[in-house]
């Protein structure tokens, strides 16, 4: 394959569906969380989810299976087709040399996420009942309560307040020392709840993916955007989660802002956490954990989820966008 | 008590009682400031069971804390009883005066203005605005 059919049937797909792809699902995504049937956040993280998966989906379907490359077919909307090529011919001169170098790294950085994971574990080694018991006793509670199996867990000796979820098919839950001593019984079980809640959800093989898949539409501002919304979704399920699990909102608003305060707040902390252990954190910036608590404390937590219109709504953001992309390129 | 020996070891980016104290010694410290009042035995067997600590270990750092001035010691029977030589809201009210008035005789006005910034973050007082309506409502009982 020369340089220029790699870029002219591979790369100029991939940059329209990466550009237009996320924002017509997105845009679609964005009208169906305004009704009031999706105002749970569980269904927002899945709805703010699927535009990620729509670009590569459409470049997966017709470049396999029924496009043979860029042509105006003489569709009524040709002219649509016609600007979005000579856009996307453009765009994919200059991107291509980026495209391959972006790639190598995001594949290099979604193995070292891996590796960076195995390393938190080797450091720390896991944890027994007979060293953490008021940790364990919480914890087997819980995981007995919501059907799951007792995670593996590491604590790390640090003293900032830090707690996260990785893995996915044996999840690991990892807290530090320093988040153990501050908080009382009460706020810990909601802690460890809120965790076992990105667990069951397969918060953290999603979000990883979610990374990997932002990193290859490097050309696309938008992806930045929806995976704040979706990061920010995840994180109020998952409280949602622990908040009807141990029915204790104000022990739980309270852990937040202890976690908060007492979280890494470096630079160098910050690019590491976001980029090799993104899995699941618990707590975000100030304005976001206010957000989140004063949505506990005005029980917003208790608005019912519908499972079956979810699954009705992936319909429209997944698959609408999709045929809009067969007519664009 | 010598205050200036725990402000000359201020270490600012440790977590809670760790920027004045060294690790085990804040741990001491909280277990006595809980307590009132211990002999080294009473703080050995807290400590042994979480960080498997030898006696003399917990016995050193407990003398040291004593000749710092911030623990005294009275004889009880073959033991010591050790007392905390002010309350754990009254020391840490000397360190925070301490490390300000330090800040403010020298950097008064880049200190004044990053106070009046973090004061005025609204993120920061609304969280804590949150904070005193979640203390209210869990001391009438809500969990």
């Amino acid at each position: 394959m020369t340089y220029s059919v790699f870029v002219n049937s591979f790369v100029h797909p991939f940059i329209i569906y990466g550009l237009t792809g996320t924002v017509i699902s997105y845009a679609i995504a964005l009208f169906l969380v305004r009704l009031k049937v999706f105002n749970d956040s569980r269904s927002r993280a899945l709805l703010f989810a699927i535009p990620f998966f729509v670009p590569f989906i459409s470049f997966a379907v017709y470049k396999v299976f029924l496009n043979s490359g860029c042509y105006v077919a003489g569709y009524p909307w040709g002219f649509v087709q016609k600007w979005t090529c000579s856009a996307g011919g453009i765009l994919a001169s200059v991107f291509t040399p980026f495209v391959i170098v972006i790639s190598a790294l995001a594949v290099a950085k979604a193995l070292l996420s891996l590796l960076a994971a195995r390393r938190i574990i080797k450091k720390s080694g896991y944890v027994t009942a007979g060293k953490h018991p008021r940790l364990f006793s919480v914890l087997v509670s819980l995981c007995g309560k919501s059907g799951i199996r007792v995670p593996a867990v590491v604590v790390t000796g640090d003293r900032f307040a830090r707690a996260y979820t990785m893995g996915w098919r044996s999840p690991v839950l990892v807290l530090s020392e320093g988040l153990l001593d501050s908080l009382d019984d009460e706020e810990l079980e909601t802690v460890v709840a809120h965790e076992i809640g990105h667990i069951k959800r397969g918060d953290s093989l999603l979000t990883w993916f979610m990374v990997f898949l932002r990193d290859l539409m490097f050309f696309n501002p938008l992806c930045y955007w929806i995976f704040k919304h979706f990061v920010s979704e995840k994180e109020m399920a998952a409280d949602d989660f622990a908040v009807k699990l141990t029915n204790r909102p104000m022990a739980f608003g309270q852990a937040l802002i202890k976690v908060w305060r007492l979280s890494p707040r470096g630079f160098l902390d910050r690019i590491l956490m976001d980029n090799l252990v993104h899995q699941a954190h618990f707590a975000s910036d100030a304005g976001i954990i206010g957000n989140r608590v004063e949505r506990i404390l005005n029980d917003e937590h208790k608005v019912a989820n519908r499972s079956g219109f979810l699954y009705l709504a992936i319909l429209p953001v997944m698959l609408l966008p999709v045929a809009m992309l067969y007519v664009l390129c | 008590m010598l205050l200036k020996k725990f402000i000359s070891d201020f270490k600012p980016h440790k977590m809670g009682y760790t920027k004045v104290f060294g690790e085990l010694e804040a741990e001491v410290m909280k277990l006595i400031w809980a307590a009132g009042s211990a002999t080294v035995r009473e703080i050995y067997d807290v400590i042994h069971q979480e960080k498997g600590l030898a006696y003399t270990t917990v016995m050193t750092i407990m003398s040291r804390l004593a000749d710092k001035g911030i623990l005294r010691k009275q004889p009880q029977g073959n033991a010591f009883v050790y007392f905390p030589e002010v309350t754990e809201k009254e020391f840490a009210d000397m360190v925070v005066t301490e490390v300000l008035d330090g800040l403010l005789d020298e950097f008064a006005e880049p200190a004044i203005s990053h106070m009046i910034e973090k004061l005025g973050s609204e993120d920061i007082s609304r969280l804590e605005r949150l904070e005193q309506i979640i203390k209210e409502r869990r001391l009438k009982g809500g969990s």
